[in-house]
């Protein structure tokens, strides 16, 4: 029989000091007013060690006697000190204790008993029903007005707030394609917000390392095996509520149409009404659109505004620029940008027009415009869409092409909720390329069951109609559970047929990926996708494949 | 909370008469700076004021990923529940875009993370250019190389604007069919998967020989063809070029042909019965 089978036992079975009952058949204590104090049991003052064995021994007081687990007992033999031992276990009337070669009959002392309780105190019985009443009346008729609190206005800031927040990512990347060969990528990605370096000074640092162990006939940057991105290094003082300097390399939020640039911002913050206003000026040369590289070829310069108010309903924010643009490919040229956004619980709606005159290419005035709608017009329903229109073609500087060219968008979805484990969607929508005349449509329904399995998982499916210059139709199922907060598995099957006259037009694909919050600001994305042709039938050779993956792990601040 | 569950009924109670009417409805009541008609049981239970157990779901806005982690104030700024905020990202998060890829970033994005983008070969099926092939495995930038704006704009819809090299190459000499010489177009879609190169269809050729289908399937244009003529795509294809050799394969043809009337062992004679071979 194991230790702690014995220790169990003795705790249970052994006879109780006086009276000879059994801890397990005792009878718990009187209790409450009844329980009186001359039935506490007097004082012993000794304990003593009923029996040994090669490691424990086991005494004949407990808990009742002011022995605690954990506690060291002083052993005594014929009056002289013999060791000492710590109580491992212990019951109301034993204990066993470790660590001492103990003998039967050795003694210990017992600690002085925890104080007596006060008696418990009877409280007078309730006053009769007539004097409440009477004491009721004279509450209700005192002349106390009810007591209100009215918290004090909150002092808005003029400027926007600002976030903060610090990541940091490593991530592996792989593609591989037989045939074709292997390309894989490791990238340090870091991304800082709002650090505040004084009282009124503030970092933004948005930057990427990039790092090709291997690579396949690449387009972009083919003998640059580490590339570094630098999109945001930008410091912000605000000397006073009222004003905001930036410098360094400006990443222009709220700006519309504006982009990366290396110079300085300048912006007033005031209020107009009760909405909230930015106005400022910017300039700088911008950098290579492909590398991010510092160049004197491009600059930018120009004034902004931005205007945020919240309505009654939600947030209107309108933000404008004017602006001179210099680049080789369009030459010297105004530019000017205006949006409109409206976000509300029921609708978001988002208008942005972009201008342009002069220089070396002409649009018609109008460069570029989008619309954005979603509209939830019941609690169950939402309807959306967005367009969106490109008129600028941009002259190719350099090959491969990079910049955007002629092009008209459009799509709309529609979702409803049927019951709360199933929603029924459909989606519609055309890409038009204006300069080559090809495009396609689209349009299709979609089918998700949300937590249909519970914590094991929603389910997906969709399929589409593709209609156009690469014609063709595709379908996908997914499964997404999260078993244990900390976790999040997806799974996705989708296939694919390309209405083509080349040797493959069916393909299917898998992907696995996982995310694990590791610590609250920890946490690991993995993910991996197969793919390869369906039908086998066609052409000569072995079935190509090809697979994809990232590993990455995510540290958040 | 104990505190104010306590102060609650002796408010009440001096209030006077009128406000001792509105005794039952005093849990209703909204704590300072709540607004509106909060109802302090939906959130807070008797054992203090935190942790807040408020159920965000039946808001029709699920706090997902990091959307767990903030403090209620950060997404309502008035200090008050009662003022309706908006769901769209862009009216919180700062676009890195700056506006140029539009408002739905959950199309892209989940909220666990902005940095790891949720964009794959099935949505870019909704675009103008779906991704098959190895196309699909392929790092974002090869194609989109504006790295400076992130707004991922439509690089180019036709194949030569990324294959140039390729085209070149083929074009050159370098390819087993020099496409310039065949008079090939850069419809390059019409004989070319977005897999490989070779094995390559050539949908005009089934006209005059079924090269899709059967024992021929797949089969290298030099393999049966001496020379290869040039091909006009505005007119039908011809079928009598006179330059596939069949005979070098099959060898042995007039053993197989013993009593068919007509039969000689000459390459024209073979596609003139057999235009549609498919083994026959």
């Amino acid at each position: 029989m194991s230790a702690p089978a014995i220790v169990a036992l003795f705790l249970l079975a052994a006879p109780a000091p006086e009276g000879g009952v059994t801890a397990a058949a005792a009878v718990p204590p009187p209790s409450g007013p009844e329980a009186s104090p001359s039935a506490r049991p007097a004082h012993r003052g000794v304990g003593e060690v009923a029996y040994v064995t090669a490691e424990r021994a086991y005494l004949d007081a407990g808990s009742d006697d002011g022995l605690a687990s954990g506690a060291e007992v002083t052993l005594r033999r014929h009056g002289e000190p013999s060791g000492s031992c710590r109580i491992e276990a212990i019951a109301p009337h034993h204990a066993v204790c470790v660590g001492a070669r103990a003998r039967p009959g050795d003694t210990f002392a017992l600690p002085a008993p925890p104080a007596e309780p006060p008696p418990p105190t009877v409280l007078p019985p309730p006053p009769p029903e007539d004097v409440m009443a009477r004491r009721r009346a004279v509450l209700e008729s005192a002349p106390l007005a009810l007591v209100t609190f009215q918290a004090p206005p909150k002092e808005e800031p003029l400027a926007m707030p600002r976030t903060r927040a610090i990541d940091l990512s490593v991530t592996h990347q792989t593609w591989d394609a037989s045939p074709g060969g292997a390309s894989s990528k490791e990238s340090l990605d870091l991304l800082a917000r709002g650090v505040p370096l004084t009282s009124w000074l503030f970092l933004d640092l948005d930057a990427r390392l990039e790092h090709w162990t291997s690579r396949q006939n690449p387009r972009f940057r083919p003998s640059d095996k580490t590339q570094v991105y630098l999109w945001q290094a930008q410091l912000t003082a605000l000397p006073s509520d009222a004003m905001s300097i930036s410098a360094g390399r400006v990443l222009p939020w709220g700006i519309p149409g504006a982009t990366v640039f290396d110079g300085g911002m300048v912006g007033w913050h005031s209020r107009w009404g009760e909405a909230r206003v930015e106005t400022g000026v910017f300039g700088g040369v911008v950098p290579q659109p492909d590398t991010l590289k510092p160049t004197t070829q491009r600059d930018t310069g120009g004034g902004y505004w931005i205007i945020d108010r919240q309505l009654p309903g939600g947030l209107f924010r309108t933000e404008g620029r004017l602006a001179a643009v210099r680049s080789p490919e369009l030459g010297t040229r105004g530019e000017a940008s205006l949006t409109g956004r409206y976000f509300a619980r029921a609708l978001d709606l988002s208008a942005e027009a972009n201008l342009g005159a002069g220089g070396k290419v002409h649009s018609g005035v109008l460069d570029s415009a989008r619309v954005d709608a979603t509209f939830r017009p019941a609690s169950r329903l939402t309807v959306g869409g967005s367009y969106r229109y490109d008129g600028l073609g941009w002259p190719q500087t350099f090959d491969p092409p990079a910049f955007p060219g002629k092009t008209r968008e459009a799509d709309g979805f529609l979702g409803y909720e049927v019951v709360r484990w199933l929603r029924l969607g459909a989606t519609a929508g055309f890409s038009d390329d204006v300069s080559s005349g090809a495009g396609r449509r689209f349009f299709g329904p979609e089918l998700i069951m949300p937590a249909v399995l519970g914590r094991w998982g929603t389910l997906s499916a969709g399929y589409l109609e593709e209609k156009g210059w690469i014609a063709g139709r595709s379908a996908y199922g997914q499964w997404v559970a999260t078993p244990w907060r900390p976790l999040w598995f997806l799974a996705r099957a989708s296939w694919s047929h390309e209405e083509t006259q080349g040797p493959y037009e069916d393909e299917g694909s898998v992907t696995l990926a996982a995310r694990a919050e590791l610590t609250s600001f920890l946490a690991l994305r993995l993910s991996l996708s197969a793919r390869t042709v369906l039908d086998a039938s066609s052409g000569a050779g072995s079935r190509p494949a090809a697979y994809s993956g990232f590993a990455t792990l995510q540290a958040a601040y | 909370m104990r505190t104010s569950v306590a102060l609650l009924p002796l408010f009440a109670l001096a209030a006077g008469p009128a406000a001792a009417a509105e005794l039952p409805s005093i849990s209703m009541r909204p704590l300072p700076g709540h607004g509106g008609d909060t109802e302090c049981s939906a959130c807070h239970t008797a054992d203090g004021w935190r942790p807040v157990t408020f159920n965000h779901d039946r808001t029709g806005f699920v706090l997902e990923g990091r959307h767990r982690e903030v403090s209620c104030k950060a997404c309502h700024r008035t200090n008050t529940f009662a003022d309706p905020i908006p769901r769209a990202c862009s009216a919180c998060h700062r676009d890195v875009h700056l506006g140029r890829l539009g408002q739905r970033c959950q199309d892209c994005h989940d909220p666990t993370s902005f940095a790891a983008p949720a964009f794959g070969p099935e949505a870019h099926r909704r675009t103008n250019f779906p991704l098959t092939g190895r196309h699909a495995v392929l790092a974002c930038e090869e194609c989109h190389g504006d790295r400076r704006d992130r707004g991922f704009d439509r690089p180019t819809a036709r194949c030569e604007g990324c294959h140039q090299a390729d085209l070149a190459l083929a074009s050159g000499g370098g390819a087993a069919v020099n496409h310039a010489l065949a008079g090939f177009t850069t419809a390059c879609r019409s004989c070319h998967s977005t897999w490989r190169f070779t094995p390559a269809s050539f949908p005009a050729h089934q006209a005059c020989f079924d090269i899709l289908h059967g024992p021929h399937a797949g089969i290298r244009c030099m393999d049966c063809h001496t020379t290869l003529p040039p091909v006009s795509f505005t007119q039908p294809l011809s079928c009598s070029t006179d330059t596939a050799n069949c005979i070098r394969c099959h060898a042995n043809a007039p053993s197989q042909h013993q009593g068919v009337a007509g039969f000689a062992m000459v390459n024209r004679k073979c596609y003139e019965c057999h235009r549609f071979a498919t083994g026959q």
